[in-house]
């Protein structure tokens, strides 16, 4: 079943949409230890409670943990869907955050999966506006992970 | 509320905002008085630069899923809204850390330092392939907070030689005290 649709332009429908509710979890991806490394190679962030596995086994997790910036730049490959698709832009910008917090570390081995909702919706001369609230986490943790309040803009 | 034994376990992880350069001041961190007092609406020092090459921008699309042709299709982008590949916001944002620059202050006596997260990200200028990035940073905010002092720092990253910043990003970090 395909998600329904709404245009950029319409504020009422995409208002509607504006929920307290989280959507369904969307798809997964894992953290390996080799993702870690990459990430550590790519911001030459090389700090050993990224990436050495020796140490960290006597460090506060008892195992290497992912960077902060590395669960936020994964959100690509587990952004959930929010219910709806919106069409009718010409394309969309990553305006940046409202905010976002870390919350628990992500173990190097885990899943990360996010769900999401929709929290608000404004109206620009560059297009519209779209802020959701993303909680990411590992698969089988109770506590999240990170709490990231994007912002999407969608132009004409 | 966390438990001692849980901020325990949050320590020491992300310790990444706060440089350990030693700067000529000192400031305790639980000194909040002296600590407001760095608060400034002027920002410090630009701190070293970095070229955020093609190579760099592949790899990040690679690692992330995010192989959009405004990233990583250096031969469309030629036609695309800045006649050139841009880096994706969140490898911008990455980048903070390697670019940061050093404070004016160094803060003392804590346990760890957290990466609690930001208060606010904007992308404000895109960062196009083979440009060189730097930043300059300061103290905006200084509170108490039930597991320490939490300090914001404002960040902002530019091309070198743009006016314009390409991000603008507000730092929370979280200075814990030492265990009793």
């Amino acid at each position: 079943m395909s998600a329904p649709t709404i245009r950029f332009d319409d504020e009422a429908g995409l208002r509607a949409r504006i929920s307290d509710e989280y959507g369904e979890w969307g798809p997964q991806t894992r953290i390996t230890q080799a993702v870690i490394d990459r990430f550590a190679d790519l911001t030459d962030d090389h700090q050993w409670i990224h990436v050495d596995t020796e140490r960290a086994k006597d460090g506060p997790f008892g195992t290497t943990i992912a960077h902060g910036f590395l669960i936020l730049a994964m959100l690509p490959r587990v952004r959930p869907s929010l219910g709806f698709e919106v069409t009718g832009e010409s394309s969309r910008v990553n305006y940046g955050a409202e905010s976002y917090r870390f919350l628990a570390p992500v173990p190097a081995g885990s899943t990360l999966h996010a769900r999401g909702r929709l929290v608000d919706v404004r109206m620009r001369p560059q297009g519209t506006l779209l802020v959701s609230e993303l909680m990411v986490g590992v698969v089988g943790a109770e506590r999240p992970s990170a709490l990231y309040t994007g912002m999407l803009l969608h132009k004409p | 509320m966390l438990r001692s034994n849980e901020i325990a376990s949050l320590c020491a992880w992300y310790d990444v905002i706060v440089v350990t350069i030693s700067p000529a001041l000192q400031i305790r961190y639980d000194d909040l008085d002296g600590l407001r007092g760095q608060i400034s609406d002027e920002y410090g020092d630009w701190g070293s630069e970095l070229e955020v090459t093609q190579e760099l921008i592949d790899d990040f699309g690679d690692l992330t899923g995010d192989l959009q042709w405004i990233h990583v299709d250096p031969e469309r982008a030629k036609d695309g809204p800045f006649g050139t590949t841009i880096a994706h916001g969140l490898l911008t944002l990455s980048l903070g850390p390697r670019v940061r620059a050093s404070p004016a202050f160094e803060v003392i006596g804590h346990a760890s330092t957290l990466n609690y997260g930001s208060d606010g990200v904007r992308f404000l200028d895109p960062v196009p392939a083979g440009s060189r990035i730097h930043s300059h940073s300061r103290l905006i905010d200084v509170q108490q907070h039930p597991r320490g002092t939490r300090l914001t720092y404002e960040i902002a990253m530019h091309v070198v030689d743009n006016e314009r910043p390409s991000m603008v990003f507000k730092a929370v970090v979280l200075h814990t005290p030492p265990a009793p």
